[in-house]
């Protein structure tokens, strides 16, 4: 006859393997690199093959739309570089344009772009944004 | 105004830092008087917030731009009512929010629990005076929402568009309420730890408190998932983003707690699990308000970095400190009363349940800072995405629905083989005839079918309970099924709240299940007069339109539908603000499925335009589950009705019971 508790505790540390081994396997299958333009630059070729997420500012006046073809094309810039990216076949958020903060999700291609598959964007700067003098003067 | 905001807070700080004194001193020199003086500290400091609350009210009603705070989130051409609610939308005003209703839910705590828990109350008075003097200190010094602009500006910078939406009205607050909720139960777990009063006098004095917050938190993330659904036009609700996490991990907690205290009033065990789980769901709401507003992690609701994050930080390591002394401390008398006897019992299914919610918090914390730990650990920056949150807690969810189904229907202690054959033998029939017809109807996916089974499951075992207690109810008293049915709710609110709960969290998971493994997605460019198919849906581009008024510009896509009927998704550029267009976003629903339609780009011509297009299946329910969530848990802590007719009693009659329990305890 088994005691109850060690029943518990080897249901305890069964489950407690499946929890950790669903955690560690999901990492593996979906980790992707948090990048810099420059950091992304660097890891090339390696990282063609891989899924990575890079972060920038998209540059002003690089904004191609074709709403035909349903693409997207911007240059992402960091003060590690800059980052021709196209971006085909999903949701492009509200508040994308010029001088908006985005992180994109693809990879890079050996011929310099960024092919995107997911585009986030951010706005830190509307939601908190800080009330400027008149600008006439007074 | 700004005076009269500004010296109401420091007044409200100054007052909570006596009531927490005072009730020190109270509780130490053994004075009753000190203690009374902390709570008259704790009731004048929530006049006095209360006061600040409403300064800054009317200081946005009456466009008093000379505070920035209402300058920067407000402008003159704002509705009223967005106007009001511009005073959560920023960083100061929702510090405030967090407090006053923290101030709120304090004074109706003493109020409320002062004469039955005359032992306890100046211990958590002394605490809730703490936590309330931490966000004054923020407010009054740090983040002050009384801020004033050193010039004169005619109009205010405005709210975002995006933000000026019903769910603004009602998700934010909610959201915020329901992190600051868990500060009530909290504040009582220490009570009972510092005091040493860890009977279940401090358990039966949160039971409310907690559901409350579990209400709230439940209604503030549906709330979420609905406004994310209808305004931000990527055809989900639900996207495993850091502040959603951030939200759903006290949740979880509180959830685990909820289950685990029933063990603790009922055979005694697990106490310091039940002092854990309610010490980590407050600990996780700090928590999510810290990552929500230091911007250590990025996320697509980017509040602004600020100066906040460090003292957040501070507030949650002595939080954790704090709790994990007295825990270690009050161990030795927080022995169980009774063992575990089998695996096949209520209390162990209450366990299983606990540690498989643990594991989604394991799972959703891990991912949601793996950024932080790996740049720490690697000095590289790597994410995990919304599969990542999939992979793992699609199958503890599984594992979960099926604990649901199993739990209530096991006896306390053991079951024996009788009663497993008694209580299952009719839910499996149903289930495995349930997997069959899903097959048969056409769901292949494993995943699928497999959480579809387990909904069958657990809602068969949920229609026998009902059907069980209604018709012995009938026996005894002689009334018709329906009165029966709402005898059960009226006269056992507890348990048959629970099960209406459960029935909202079944609704939930269909639409889950539904809309995961079967939404479709397509992003298609039409010229004018083409058609696109999507499911069973087939549209035409007739053209585009603009209309205009004075806030905004609006492009609209006309499609007729195959059925003759016109939608018009669109797309709006607001006059004050160029830079933040919103989406008008067309949802057809029925209860199987959502038609989800976004306008996402035009040629300068307007001879074409490129459409998001989603079918989400059972979304609906989704909605209708979270409400039937919301209702369920009401009927759970709505007072007994003999609870109301004669209090006295019924507080009385345990209590020598209770006196047992602890002599067992000693």
């Amino acid at each position: 006859m088994i005691s109850a508790k060690l029943k518990f505790v080897v249901a305890g540390v069964v489950l407690l393997a499946a929890v950790g081994y669903l955690i560690f396997n999901s990492v593996s299958t979906s980790a992707e690199y948090y990048l810099t333009v420059g950091e992304l630059k660097a890891k090339a070729p390696a990282v063609y093959s891989q899924n990575v997420r890079v972060a920038g500012i998209v540059e002003a006046d690089s904004i191609v739309k074709d709403a035909r073809a349903g693409t997207l094309q911007f240059t992402a810039e960091d003060s590690s570089g800059k980052l021709p990216v196209l971006y085909k076949g999903g949701v492009v958020p509200d508040i994308f344009g010029p001088g908006i903060q985005v992180v994109v999700e693809g990879k890079y291609a050996p011929d310099g772009t960024f092919q995107a598959s997911n585009l986030l964007a951010q706005c830190p700067s509307r939601y908190e944004d800080s009330v400027q003098p008149p600008a006439s003067g007074s | 105004m700004a005076a009269l905001g500004s010296i109401s807070l420091a007044g409200a700080f100054v007052l909570a830092c006596y009531g927490l004194i005072a009730a020190v001193f109270g509780i130490r020199q053994r004075l009753p008087e000190l203690a009374l003086s902390a709570r008259n500290a704790l009731l004048g400091m929530f006049a006095l917030v209360t006061l600040a609350g409403l300064t800054l009210i009317a200081g946005f009603l009456t466009h008093n731009y000379e505070l920035s705070y209402v300058a920067e989130h407000s402008s003159r051409e704002m509705p009223p009512i967005y106007t009001i609610a511009a005073f959560y939308s920023g960083q100061q005003g929702s510090l405030l929010y967090w407090c006053w209703t923290l101030a709120i839910f304090s004074a109706l705590t003493v109020w409320l629990s002062w004469r039955a828990n005359r032992q306890l109350m100046p211990y958590v008075t002394g605490l809730l005076c703490a936590m309330e003097a931490f966000f004054l200190f923020l407010l009054a010094f740090i983040q002050s929402p009384f801020a004033t602009l050193p010039f004169h500006v005619d109009n205010g910078n405005g709210l975002n568009p995006v933000l000026q939406d019903k769910g603004m009205l009602i998700h934010p607050p909610m959201m915020l309420m329901g992190y600051m909720s868990w500060s009530i139960p909290f504040a009582f777990a220490l009570a009972a730890l510092i005091s040493g009063r860890l009977d279940f006098q401090w358990l039966r004095s949160i039971r409310r408190w907690s559901l409350a917050a579990f209400c709230i938190q439940s209604a503030g993330l549906i709330l979420g998932a609905w406004w994310a659904y209808h305004v931000l036009g990527w055809g989900g609700y639900w996207g495993w983003d850091p502040v959603e996490n951030a939200a759903f991990m006290p949740w979880l907690a509180g959830t685990a707690f909820l289950h685990s205290v029933m063990v603790q009033e009922r055979r005694g065990m697990l106490k310091v699990w039940n002092l854990t789980l309610i010490i980590l769901a407050y600990l996780l709401a700090v928590f999510g308000t810290f990552i929500v507003r230091s911007g250590v992690l990025t996320s697509v609701h980017a509040f602004a970095q600020s100066s906040i994050g460090p003292y957040f930080f501070g507030w949650l390591a002595l939080s954790i400190a704090v709790s994990a002394g007295l825990l270690v401390w009050r161990l030795p008398r927080l022995q169980s009363d009774a063992t575990f006897e089998s695996l096949a019992s209520r209390e162990a299914s209450f366990l299983f349940n606990n540690w498989l919610l643990i594991g989604v918090i394991v799972a959703v914390f891990s991912g949601t800072v793996f950024p932080i730990l790996s740049e720490a650990a690697r000095g590289e920056k790597i994410t995990v995405g919304p599969p990542f949150f999939g992979a793992v807690n699609g199958p503890i969810f599984l594992a979960l629905m099926v604990t649901m189904g199993i739990g209530p229907l096991l006896p306390w202690r053991r079951a024996s083989r009788g009663v497993f054959v008694r209580n299952f033998l009719k839910p499996l029939t149903i289930a495995g005839a349930g997997l069959i017809l899903l097959f048969a109807l056409g769901v292949h996916n494993p995943g699928a079918l497999l959480g579809y089974t387990a909904c069958v499951f657990v809602f068969a075992t949920l229609v026998f309970e009902f059907y069980r207690g209604t018709m012995a109810r009938r026996r005894v008293t002689g009334k018709t099924t329906l009165g029966a049915l709402g005898d059960l709710f009226l006269h056992h609110s507890r348990r048959y709240g629970g099960y209406l709960v459960h029935v909202g969290v079944v609704v939930v998971a269909v639409a889950i299940v539904g809309s995961q493994f079967y939404q479709l997605q397509r992003q298609v460019s039409l010229e004018r007069g083409q058609t696109a198919q999507i499911g069973s849906y087939r549209l035409t581009f007739d053209g585009l339109s603009t209309a205009k008024d004075a806030e905004k510009t609006t492009t609209s896509a006309t499609l007729s539908m195959a059925d003759g009927s016109i939608i018009r998704p669109g797309k709006s550029v607001w006059a004050r603000d160029d830079k933040n267009p919103t989406s008008d976003i067309v949802i057809r629903s029925t209860p199987f499925e959502d038609l989800y339609v976004v306008l996402s780009d035009w040629t300068p011509d307007s001879s074409a335009a490129t459409l998001l297009l989603f079918v989400n299946p059972m979304v609906t329910w989704l909605w209708l589950g979270g409400i039937i969530v919301v209702i369920g848990t009401v009927v759970t802590a709505w007072p007994h009705p003999r609870t109301r007719h004669a209090p006295a009693v019924v507080r009385a009659a345990p209590r020598p019971a209770r006196k047992e329990a602890a002599v067992v305890t000693a």
